[in-house]
């Protein structure tokens, strides 16, 4: 990429700016903030919810939304903890992966192939897949007898990044190499971008979708194994609640219009770590925890408006300064 | 206030006996949208109790007119009077208050509310409590569609109604209020032969009542079966006014028609002999709702018109061709081979392309660049073991960009930002690029200006001389006789005329197009004489 090219991206997606803004502010107001350990701490932290919005976008992408994403998330750790009892955790860890794959498959099928809204979708599924967590795990924490090795997935640290980060970044370039650079990533664009269009262009339209959702559903359950590592145990009732809003505001704030077929990965990715340093800098300020989620929401809204074209459009015909159209003289008597 | 009889010169002249007042006056009206000019300096004269019948080709400036008149559009200059009294119509409820109700083309029904409350709706009945007085509105409901001839139950949601009964529902909508003037768009389109009689018997009655009514259609016979005078527009002009009683079929074409090809004439290298090979064989094409035994040939290298207005069957062929739709009856053969395809993906493997009537909604994707658009539907030719090749395709999409002469900074720009006429070449270049033979276009000018028009069909005729076969769709007959090989005439999804090149006579197709008598049209105009 070159120079002109760089800077061309960066102001295509401004989030990137506000997040370096953010630090900067961070960094002189909240003391701690800018420490290594914390800043890495930070990160492992989000990388979870990070994972689940990277899912979350190529589902935005297309159109499309997933609700379903926090409860894959709770059936995943209740797998991984509950099969580490009497099994190899890697069992468990194959067995999330392909259930996560599962939902997000059937929620594919469902959508594209009998046009259902992925709204209503992927709310049953979600009420689904909790509920059979819930079922499996008698509602109740499982402390499996997972072992040590496990948890370095979530504590471990490769040349001084933790583990999770590193998958996170991975899964991150990834998916925007998957999405810039091959057919099926492109389909998801012009999906997105005109459905109608793309149909009467011969793109495969309903395998597609089926991927897309496919590809949210496992990453959905990557976060999930993650977090088993992290709590050392599964919990069907209390993991990943909300996620999948906190994911979509995420991906909103990143500039990925929820119509789809606009926007790019880093801006999601830029929306996940504005949240996790929003909520991190206001706990070292000793900020009310409820004020969290009320600037949280606030970010949300504005960027909400900040994207908004008729908006784009009205400061730009304001900033033209018209003259004011003159209203037909009344006629003389 | 009642001597300001500015602009209503005809109340100073005498008024022949028998002669029925005027109801509104429209004089001078002007509007003009961004590069349009949509009506200039136009007058109308509606009388009591009268069916007027307002014609011209698509564009002419009719729907402008009427959304003036429903005050959903203000005029840029112009008075409008009733009963000699100006009056100003600011929005669409002083339109209503006035006693002007429209029916637009699609219906403004809420489906699945019922009949009786889509008619009041925006009009409720309240008692004295100031309570919905649903007992009121009920008995009146009955009263006004069982005078509408509707058979049914007004609880019936309007979602399981059938396209006529919603639209008498429609007019009783309109006439819940006092209604002096009632307009309605193409009210007859989405009718059969049965729904159309009793329609016209419901505005016959409503005439009788003493109601005006302004309609708008395209097919001649309608006009000299029930409407009593015309008012012709072209061009955004009123070109021509006539008692239907004196007036020919012919007169009235001509009218429509004016002045002939305004598009720089050109002598294209026509180069399709006859014997040449034929490259698509459509055979006895019928559909449930309209197509009728449609058959036709296209041969390499030919370009052909498919001259039809809306409802004519002419969108629903190349659907039909492309597979996106599918006929209830007929074969299509591509080269010989049976050829009804599956899916558009199917379709374009065999050679065959479309490019979407609406360029915005079905054509392009707006939101992403050229490249992205040019190369939608040939991919995979672009494709590398792991990832896209994307110099190549980078190179592909300039060189094809360059042919087809798109004016462009970038072929990262997005598609939206480019104007209709490069936005057409954009599609063009998409199905070169797909590698089709046979290219199926679908009102490729639509909204493109003058000069566009000229380069797309050049590139249309290019294409033909380099051997590729084109069927091309269009409302506007004298560009089809622009450009066209040959033109098949539709109506109501029905082959009601064809013409090769040497034989074209716009009056003919045109009469052919509105579904009038195609028996010797220029003996009419003498016997009008």
């Amino acid at each position: 990429m070159t120079m002109a090219n760089m800077r061309a991206f960066i102001s295509s997606q401004p989030i990137i700016l506000v997040l370096i803004a953010l630090v900067a502010v961070f960094t002189i107001v909240a003391d701690g903030f800018a420490d290594a350990a914390n800043i890495s701490n930070v990160l492992r932290q989000t990388s979870m919810l990070g994972i689940v919005a990277i899912g979350m976008s190529i589902v935005v992408l297309t159109g499309g939304i997933d609700l379903s994403v926090g409860a894959v998330v709770a059936l995943a750790t209740v797998l991984v903890a509950g099969i580490a009892n009497t099994h190899p955790p890697i069992l468990g860890i194959n067995l999330a992966l392909f259930a996560g794959a599962a939902v997000g498959f059937i929620n594919g099928i469902l959508i594209a192939g009998l046009h259902l809204q992925p709204i209503i979708v992927t709310v049953s599924t979600m009420a689904i897949v909790r509920g059979l967590a819930m079922w499996l795990s008698d509602s109740r924490p499982i402390f499996g007898t997972l072992p040590k090795e496990f948890f370095q997935l979530a504590e471990g640290l490769i040349a001084g990044i933790p583990v999770p980060v590193i998958i996170f970044a991975v899964l991150a370039v990834a998916t925007m190499l998957f999405l810039g650079n091959t057919r099926t990533g492109r389909a998801i664009y012009q999906i997105g971008g005109n459905e109608e269009a793309a149909v009467l262009s011969g793109i495969k339209v309903g395998a597609t979708k089926v991927i897309a959702y496919t590809l949210c559903g496992t990453f959905a359950a990557v976060a999930g194994i993650i977090l088993t590592a992290r709590m050392q145990s599964g919990d069907a009732v209390r993991t990943g609640m909300g996620w999948e809003l906190d994911a979509i505001a995420a991906v909103a704030v990143g500039g990925i219009s929820l119509m789809g077929g606009r926007g790019h990965l880093v801006g999601a990715i830029c929306g996940v770590l504005i949240i996790g340093f929003l909520a991190n800098a206001f706990n070292l300020m000793g900020i009310n925890p409820y004020w969290q989620r009320i600037v949280i929401g606030l970010v949300l809204a504005v960027a909400v408006v900040a994207y908004n074209e008729r908006i784009h459009a009205f400061l730009l015909s304001r900033r033209r300064a018209q003259q004011p159209a003159r209203g037909v003289p009344a006629p003389a008597e | 206030m009642v001597n300001r009889t500015n602009g209503q010169s005809t109340h100073l002249k005498a008024v022949p006996k028998g002669e029925p007042a005027v109801l509104l006056t429209m004089a001078g009206i002007s509007k003009s949208y961004p590069g349009v000019k949509a009506l200039s300096d136009v007058g109308l004269q509606v009388r009591a109790g009268e069916i007027l019948s307002l014609v011209g080709e698509n564009g002419a400036g009719k729907s402008t007119m009427m959304k003036i008149l429903a005050g959903a559009v203000k005029p840029d200059a112009g008075t409008i009077s009733i009963d000699g009294k100006p009056v100003e119509l600011s929005d669409t409820s002083v339109a209503h208050r006035m006693g002007i109700s429209t029916i637009y083309q699609e219906l403004m029904l809420v489906p699945h509310l019922s009949v009786v409350e889509n008619l009041f709706l925006g009009n409720l009945v309240r008692n004295r409590w100031g309570l919905l007085d649903w007992k009121d509105m009920c008995a009146r409901a009955v009263e006004i569609m069982r005078d509408l001839g509707y058979p049914g139950s007004i609880d019936v949601a309007i979602r399981d109604l059938s396209v006529a009964e919603q639209q008498l529902v429609e007019i009783g909508k309109a006439i819940t209020r006092p209604c002096r003037l009632l307009i309605m768009d193409e009210p007859t389109a989405p009718l059969n032969r049965e729904e159309v009689e009793h329609f016209f018997k419901i505005v016959r009655k409503l005439q009788k009542a003493g109601t005006s009514i302004i309609f708008i259609t395209h097919h001649l016979n309608e006009i000299f079966e029930v409407c009593d005078r015309v008012v012709v527009l072209r061009d955004g002009q009123m070109v021509g006014e006539s008692d239907v009683a004196h007036l020919s079929e012919s007169q009235l074409v001509e009218m429509m028609l004016g002045r002939k090809l305004s598009l720089e004439k050109r002598e294209w290298d026509r180069g399709v002999a006859p014997d040449a090979d034929v490259v698509l064989e459509v055979d006895g094409l019928s559909t449930e709702e309209l197509l009728k035994n449609v058959s036709f040939r296209l041969r390499k290298g030919e370009v052909l018109g498919l001259a039809g207005l809306m409802g004519s069957g002419r969108t629903e062929i190349l659907r039909n061709i492309f597979g996106v739709d599918k006929p209830s009856a007929g074969t299509i053969r591509a080269e010989g081979k049976r050829a009804m395809f599956s899916g558009p993906r199917q379709a374009l493997e065999g050679g065959i392309g479309l490019g979407p009537e609406d360029r915005k909604s079905d054509g392009l994707i707006l939101s992403m660049p050229i490249r992205h658009n040019v190369t939608l539907s040939s991919l995979a030719r672009y494709a590398g073991p792991l990832a896209l090749r994307r110099g190549r395709e980078v190179a592909a999409v300039k060189d094809l960009c360059q042919r087809l002469q798109v004016k462009y900074s970038s072929t990262e720009v997005p598609v939206g930002k480019l104007s209709g006429g490069n936005q057409q070449k954009v599609i063009l270049a998409r199905l070169l690029d797909a590698k089709v033979d046979i290219f199926l276009l679908d009102e490729p000018t639509r909204g493109i200006d003058v000069g566009a028009k000229g380069a797309i069909f050049d590139l249309i005729r290019q294409l033909a001389a380099n051997g590729a076969s084109v069927i091309i769709v269009s409302s506007v007959i004298e560009e089809l006789v622009h450009v066209c090989d040959r033109i098949i005439c539709l109506n109501l999804g029905r082959v009601t005329g064809e013409q090769a090149r040497a034989q074209f006579d716009m009056a003919e197709i045109m009469i052919n197009v509105m579904g009038g008598h195609s028996e010797a049209p220029q003996a009419r105009v003498g016997d009008a004489r």
